[in-house]
């Protein structure tokens, strides 16, 4: 190559962001192919992505400011940019029947929906989330101790000798402060679709749910996490319960 | 005859410039790239799983499936799909994936392909780091330090690092991690909790929120700006870098695979030893996320001792 076209070839590469060079395979110099500009056809396709990856970010945007879009989530690219992540968001669920609050725990066939609220708080999924809890049905289970019930078992089975090395292992965790042996626990469930009420559970009769979407904060101060709720939705079922 | 042999010694405008001086087909490497982020990354739900794995299977063994457009357009609409149904848990670089696909797709369209991909893969670079910027300076705990802290007292991932960088002992994160899950309980009523951070916690988070912005600033200018400049050490090696510090952190190995892809197919024509590098990278990567574990600490054995 001429030393003309070498300028020539070099000034194309600066002014047309030349940058695609290569070693002739048969000789020292170099050969430049100038790259120039894409076609406009080239060019669009070459675009539309990036393209696409600013609306669906400029829109993530939007949604993490006006409607509390976890950063995370959405394509936006915001991890590890802040605390708030879905992990920062929790929510709580209580029923009230007469004057006692009782805490709700979600059964695994609501797990997305809560998910879905923790990364995208909204009213309307709120509203939802107690609308089907409201409709649920909520059985107050007590839970003895499993040591107790196998006991119970062996006994009605008559069946010889007992274990009682196991019970007095049972005896000395609690009085190392564990749950004292015979104590039992009272929970709440919901019970599945198509799935009936077990003796001895007992069905809650709510007059009211309130759920509320939860988020803490990194406090540097304490340092501590600090909780506030992002939305707050109660839903009386029965004239008493507002 | 003169004037013809003078036109022949322009300089030539290849209108498909695909096999480069090395003979190695770039545009086949990076959609053997795409298709094993495909096979190896990509684990939503079952549909997706299983479309997936039978379009990557049968692009790596049918070479003359992985170089048209429809098979890359179904690709992205399947991944994008995925995203779409666990919007609530889907990761980044999940989308970032089937952005990859949709820009492949895109790219075979063209008349100059490997240019056209190259172009899409640049900018989608220097847009995933621009906007994780972005993210960062408008975050009010991550420029406080917050973020960091947090991370190093209560994340798992970072608990390594923590470790021999921060003075957080196991007691300390199985402590904080207590506290957090109190907060959090279903049946809990409480509104905060104290959290226990060692005294040597903030050298170590400034070291963190500062040069993780100053990295990720660097690609996106480096990346933006890549055809006014000559060096590519800046784009290529910080991208890199960033890939192989990162990574051994946080295990998120689908996005610096993605990255790793998308790094080789910006290469230019002479820079065939940056996209070696990034093979080698993107290799690495899978052997990492097989012992991820293992070898993290390893190292901190290593390390402490």
């Amino acid at each position: 190559m001429a030393l003309g076209e070498r300028l020539v070839a070099a000034a194309t590469a600066v002014t047309c962001h030349f940058d695609w060079c290569v070693r002739d395979a048969d000789g020292p110099l170099l050969r430049y192919r100038a790259r120039v500009a894409l076609s406009d056809r080239d060019r669009r396709l070459a675009w539309a992505v990036p393209v696409l990856m600013v609306a669906v970010a400029v829109g993530q945007m939007g949604l993490a400011r006006m409607a509390d879009l976890s950063p995370w989530k959405g394509a936006g690219f915001g991890m590890f940019s802040t605390v708030d992540g879905v992990d920062a968001r929790f929510v709580r669920v209580t029923g009230t029947r007469e004057d006692e609050v009782i805490p709700l725990r979600l059964p695994p066939s609501l797990e997305q929906r809560e998910s879905q609220l923790r990364t995208l708080p909204s009213a309307s999924g709120l509203g939802a989330l107690a609308d089907r809890v409201a409709a649920g049905t909520w059985e107050r289970i007590s839970l003895g101790d499993a040591m107790r019930r196998y006991q119970k078992q062996r006994d009605e089975e008559s069946l010889e000798p007992r274990d009682t090395r196991a019970l007095e292992e049972l005896r000395r965790a609690a009085s190392q402060g564990s749950r004292p042996v015979g104590a039992s626990l009272l929970l709440t469930r919901m019970l599945e679709d198509a799935e009936t009420a077990m003796p001895p559970g007992e069905v809650l009769v709510l007059e009211a749910v309130e759920a509320a979407i939860w988020r803490f904060r990194f406090d540097p101060a304490g340092p501590a996490l600090r909780a506030e709720p992002l939305q707050v939705l109660r839903r009386p079922l029965r004239p008493g319960g507002s | 005859m003169a004037r013809r042999s003078r036109k022949a010694a322009k300089p030539s405008v290849s209108s498909s410039p695909e096999p480069s001086a090395s003979g190695v087909d770039t545009l086949d490497v990076c959609a053997i790239l795409a298709l094993l982020i495909l096979l190896l990354h990509v684990d939503e739900t079952w549909w997706v799983r299983l479309s997936l794995t039978a379009l990557a299977i049968s692009g790596l063994l049918f070479p003359s499936i992985r170089l048209r457009w429809e098979v890359w357009l179904v690709a992205a609409v399947v991944v994008l799909a995925g995203d779409l149904a666990n919007w609530e848990s889907a990761d980044n670089h999940k989308f970032l994936i089937g952005y990859w696909c949709l820009a492949f797709a895109c790219a075979l369209r063209a008349e100059r392909r490997v240019e056209t991909l190259a172009t899409a893969a640049r900018w989608m670079i220097a847009l995933a780091f621009g906007l994780a910027v972005l993210w960062k300076l408008s975050s009010g705990d991550y420029l406080d330090g917050s973020f960091f802290s947090y991370e190093l007292l209560l994340d798992p991932r970072f608990a390594n690092v923590a470790r021999l960088f921060g003075a957080v002992t196991p007691d300390v994160l199985a402590a904080n991690a207590a506290a957090r899950a109190s907060l959090t309980a279903w049946d809990g009523t409480l509104t905060s909790v104290a959290l226990e951070v060692p005294g040597g916690l903030r050298p170590a988070v400034l070291f963190l929120t500062w040069w993780t912005l100053a990295i990720e600033l660097a690609i996106a200018l480096g990346f933006a700006l890549a055809p006014r400049l000559r060096a590519a050490w800046w784009r290529n090696g910080l991208l890199l870098l960033f890939v192989a510090a990162v990574y051994a952190i946080a295990p998120v190995i689908g996005f610096g695979s993605v990255l790793t892809a998308m790094g080789y197919a910006q290469c230019r024509e002479n820079e065939r030893r940056w996209r070696i590098a990034y093979l080698l990278g993107f290799i690495l990567l899978q052997a990492y996320r097989a012992s991820w574990s293992v070898l993290n600490d390893a190292v901190v054995r290593a390390l402490q001792t």
